[in-house]
């Protein structure tokens, strides 16, 4: 709360009868890196655009003229720094005799978690309103926030109908099998991740097939059981979910079981060697880490004031082409 | 947490004890003094919007006879307990209260005097039952007093 931290409102810090008193916190593991692009920018604004390259050479006729062919430019992307921070507030006698004297000066640490937690639900966020979805209702503490999340092509970050730069066929990132989109997570899903992937175009059309090498899922969920034991299976060579004596179809991928991805049906795959360039992918441009501010004093009533701030902004221009998803509800390409 | 916590205010204001009798109070209830009072009271669905209003900071027992708190000046973002699910479509409603820790937040826009909540956003998700906004405060006459 802004107004101070009072001894009257953590009475037990002065009990002398209470030997030990411990932070509890959440102390939330890093994960939006293992997913996200991570880099640094100087600037307030952070654009990227591109250029496709060529499509195919053609034959030449004895002495005829070469055929020409130009690349198209492709999305732009403007990234803008958020600043996101928390402050912690508290009377001088609770600093005294509560912080410093019970040695809680970890207190202080909560700050930079606190916005570790903002960070890691940011980012899992995209994901579950990736969804053909170009925008969402962000709840905070401090009230809510409509979050843009379109990608270059103003689109949600899985849809169907991501545009090619060329103005060729749209491109579709929902796992789909040729008949079902939105494949629940088993190894027919898996599949029809891999043929998704394997789908894939550059700008001009041209096959680029993405290599699907990581599976997102929400930490504990049925998927995540269901990944390891899928994953054990192929490991042996063997086709999960099967008796069959064929060897396995499929390759083995990472799991990464995010704390903050609330929707334990979704499930998202992505090629690493794509989706963490700065190139593609989902994008973290941050110009300041998190660091905790200087204290500062209320001369008047002498209130102590701890702040850590960041600044940092999180999107994507283009993930048609490293990143799939699925609803796992086998509903058509919507909403 | 229940009741209501002032979440950002521009200004630094120091807490002080203000004169309560005959009523225990927990940290985060609102209180305010009635016209022609001279000890603060829990704010009630009573409370008019022309009442001065402050905030618990300590909790304390019936026979105590002053109580640290927050007065309110009305430019702080205030975070308070509702009765009912948090609803951004009454943003801008005008709130009584149901007692000294929680806003009831009807869903209706209400134009009586005894408002002492707008709400301006909610906090987390719905069912947290957490609004954001700010106390309505006055000088504590009320104007159509003769």
């Amino acid at each position: 709360m802004s107004a101070p931290y009072t001894l009257g409102q953590a009475a037990d810090v002065v009990d002398l009868s209470i030997q030990k008193i411990f932070v509890k916190s959440s102390d939330p593991e890093a994960q939006f890196k293992k997913y996200f692009n991570f880099r640094t920018t100087e600037d307030y604004y952070d654009k990227d655009s591109s250029l496709t390259g060529l499509g195919e050479a053609d034959f030449v006729d004895e002495n005829g003229v070469i055929f020409s062919d130009t690349p198209v430019q492709g999305y732009d992307k403007t990234y803008t720094q958020n600043m996101v921070g928390v402050i912690l507030p508290y009377s001088y006698r609770f600093w005294k005799f509560g912080i410093k004297k019970r040695d809680l000066t970890g207190l202080a640490n909560e700050l930079k978690l606190s916005i570790s937690r903002k960070t890691e639900k940011l980012c899992a966020e995209r994901l579950t309103n990736g969804f053909e979805s170009t925008s969402y209702t962000h709840s905070g503490q401090s009230g809510s926030k409509t979050i843009t999340t379109s990608g270059g092509d103003a689109l949600g970050a899985f849809d169907d109908d991501h545009t090619r730069e060329d103005g060729g066929t749209n491109m579709n990132n929902y796992v789909y099998d040729g008949t079902t989109y939105n494949l629940p997570w088993d190894y027919a899903g898996l599949k029809g991740a891999y043929r998704t992937a394997s789908l894939m175009v550059d700008g001009r059309g041209n096959p680029r097939p993405a290599m699907l090498d990581t599976l997102v899922v929400k930490k504990g969920s049925a998927n995540h059981y269901r990944a390891m034991e899928m994953l054990g299976a192929i490991k042996n060579n063997k086709i999960p979910e099967s008796n069959d004596n064929d060897g396995a179809g499929a390759m083995p991928y990472q799991i990464l079981a995010l704390d903050y991805l609330t929707n334990a049906s979704y499930w998202f795959m992505f090629d690493s060697s794509r989706a963490l360039t700065d190139k593609e992918g989902f994008q973290f441009v941050q110009s300041e880490a998190p660091h905790t501010d200087p204290v500062n004093t209320v001369y008047k009533t002498k209130e102590i004031q701890v702040s850590a701030t960041t600044l940092f902004d999180l999107g994507h221009n283009d993930v048609a082409r490293s990143w799939v998803g699925s609803k796992a509800d086998s509903s058509g390409a919507t909403d | 947490m229940a009741g209501f916590e002032i979440i950002k205010d521009i200004s630094d204001k120091g807490t002080k004890l203000l004169p309560i009798a005959s009523q225990a109070y927990v940290v985060n209830d609102l209180l305010t003094l009635a016209v022609g009072s001279t000890t603060w009271t829990p704010a009630a669905s009573t409370t008019g919007y022309f009442l001065r209003k402050a905030i618990a900071m300590e909790t304390v027992a019936s026979t105590a006879t002053s109580i640290l708190a927050v007065e309110l000046d009305g430019t702080e973002t205030v975070r308070a307990e509702s009765a009912n699910n948090g609803n951004t479509s009454h943003n801008g409603d005008r709130m009584v209260l149901t007692d000294a820790n929680t806003v009831n937040n009807t869903g209706t826009d209400d134009t009586g005097e005894n408002v002492a909540f707008i709400q301006e956003g909610i906090a987390g998700a719905t069912t947290d039952k957490r609004l954001i906004g700010r106390v309505v405060v006055g000088p504590g006459v009320n104007p159509d007093a003769a």
